[in-house]
């Protein structure tokens, strides 16, 4: 970061590039971790009927929140594995002592890890939204603000995996410094499906997320990127 | 230690040195703890006996005399804990990021007692200890955002490395702080069940309100006070092996 | 100004609020008492350990700093 001699804009968006397929690469030679938190969320989706109620008039009235809730979990869950690997190999060492800009390498990292775990989350989604008989109102919002609100929690995630990455069984801490500032993601997403499910407009909601996700893109990256010093070189 | 750094007053070094800082604080002291405790007792009493009961709720209205100080401060102790953090790392100043330890749980145990005593006075007025109620619920969320600024602390086990972790998750936190309100707020409105209203006089009778203001001063020192003792026992700890610490162990004893 | 209840009877029972009330000051007098004296402790131990400390051992400390 300090050096005055300004790496070429080419070279940095190539090792952004790089970084970007390299990332996806690996997901997907780890395919069975990947599907992870995907069979998580629809493994919960099959408890709550049999601990609630298998009745869908009820089931319909808590399908959106707890959709909702158990996405962010299934985020959370996989938010543990963003630098963990890299960290162990050595490879998150090159990272921060390379000349790119760290804050965009680690944006690289955010992007793949909303890929494989936020867009199929979403992709995944009506298929929990019918499970949980939300009513048809709710299932393009659903989709729209768990797009956006996945992409929130992703980054939001990455400060904690952060902090947490050189701690031997980090995974709790994680939730415990992540699942608070998780909850305006939480509250919009939540009521926007909510508000279609009941013939509203859920635009101001969707709107409300889109911020969320600007204001996280910006400071996310920075932030994840001290706290990634921090952990590595104290 | 070599670091040149910007041209500050001379307190400021002072006070950025544990030393310093030990010495500097040493007289304040009895001071404070006298103001805390005649503030504390007088409010108190002051509160308990003499204010006049709430028209509607009675006397479990007393409990405000503790929870709204107790509230005040554990929000403003977020934020206390989050400058002491940023200083730390943008001057990289030892001594705030030993301010910021001390002020984690010193916050998290206020949260605590207006959680409790909300608690202790939601069931003489709503008939249920626990409400979702905004306020409520964002002061659940502070508690735990500074219990994982402690939790981050305790998981390192390199001190430098476990302050300057717990300041970027103190300064996350502070970024967030208003949008969780804001986003709880928001939140209340909308599930906002009709039997429930947080009765706050708009405009409280000076009675009522001037021992408040006693017990928000007492609440300030007593901050103040238990703020710098853990400052001063955390120095002594981490400058143990140093020459002047162990020079006032010993004076002390004799 | 004058105190509010007839009797201290009816001051510790404060109409029937007087379990609520008594119960959040005692919580808060004694958080408050743990904050203040846990600190004082620790200085205390830290300080008597140090004390205990062969004078000398380990520091750059001479004999003369013995009988203090």
């Amino acid at each position: 970061m300090s050096a005055p001699d300004v790496v070429p804009t080419l070279a940095t968006g190539r090792a952004f590039r790089a970084l970007l397929v390299r990332d996806l690469t690996l997901a997907f030679r780890h395919r069975g971790e990947m599907a992870n938190p995907l069979i998580f969320f629809v493994m919960v989706a099959t408890l709550i009927p049999l601990g609630v109620t298998p009745e869908s008039r009820q089931l319909a009235a808590l399908a959106p929140g707890i959709i909702w809730v158990m996405a962010l979990l299934a985020s959370l869950l996989s938010a543990e594995s963003l630098f963990l690997a890299d960290y162990r190999d050595g490879t998150l060492e090159q990272l921060v002592l390379s000349p790119q800009p760290l804050w965009l390498m680690v944006l690289a990292k955010i992007t793949v890890h909303w890929l494989v775990t936020g867009l199929p989350l979403t992709l995944l989604s009506p298929l929990l939204g019918i499970m949980l008989s939300l009513p048809a109102a709710g299932f393009g919002s659903l989709m729209v603000s768990l797009v956006l609100g996945t992409a929130a929690l992703s980054m939001i995630g990455a400060i904690g995996a952060a902090l947490t990455v050189a701690i031997s069984r980090g995974g709790l801490l994680l939730s415990l410094i992540v699942m608070p500032l998780y909850m305006p993601v939480l509250i919009f997403g939540a009521s926007a499906v909510q508000l279609a499910v009941d013939g509203m407009s859920p635009a101001g909601n969707l709107a409300v997320l889109g911020a969320l996700l600007a204001f996280s893109c910006l400071l996310s990256p920075f932030a994840t990127a001290g706290a990634l010093r921090v952990s590595l070189h104290g | 230690m070599a670091r040149t750094r910007p041209i500050m007053p001379a307190w400021f070094h002072r006070l950025g040195s544990p030393k310093g800082f030990y010495s500097m604080t040493t007289p304040w002291l009895p001071w404070l703890a006298a103001a805390s405790l005649v503030l504390l007792i007088g409010g108190a009493v002051w509160g308990l006996g003499f204010a006049p009961a709430d028209a509607k709720q009675g006397n479990s209205f007393r409990i405000i005399y503790i929870h709204v100080p107790s509230a005040f401060l554990a929000l403003a102790g977020y934020y206390v804990m989050a400058v002491a953090g940023a200083i730390g790392l943008i001057w990289r100043m030892k001594l705030s990021f030993v301010a910021m330890k001390a002020a984690a749980p010193l916050g998290a145990a206020l949260t605590l007692i207006s959680l409790v005593t909300g608690a202790l006075w939601g069931k003489p007025t709503w008939g249920t200890y626990w409400v979702w109620d905004a306020r409520i619920t964002s002061m659940l969320v502070l508690f735990f955002l500074y219990l994982g600024v402690i939790a981050l602390h305790y998981a390192y086990t390199n001190g430098e490395a476990a302050g300057k972790a717990a300041a970027v998750l103190a300064l996350v936190g502070t970024a967030n702080i208003p949008i969780i309100y804001k986003s709880v707020d928001w939140w209340y409105t909308l599930h906002q069940p009709a039997t429930i209203k947080l009765t706050e006089a708009p405009s409280m009778h000076p009675s009522m309100f001037q021992p408040l203001l006693v017990m928000i001063a007492g609440f300030y020192c007593l901050y103040a006070l238990v703020l710098i003792l853990n400052i001063r026992a955390e120095i002594l700890h981490r400058e143990r092996g140093s020459h002047w610490v162990v020079e006032l162990a010993r004076s002390r004893r004799s | 100004m004058s105190f509010q209840f007839d009797s201290l009877t009816a001051f510790y029972t404060m109409g029937g609020h007087g379990p609520f009330v008594w119960l959040s000051y005692l919580f808060t007098l004694m958080v408050l008492v743990w904050l203040v004296a846990s600190p004082l402790l620790r200085a205390r131990r830290l300080r008597a350990a140090l004390a205990r400390r062969r004078p000398g051992a380990g520091h750059h400390r001479s004999a003369e700093e013995k009988e203090s």
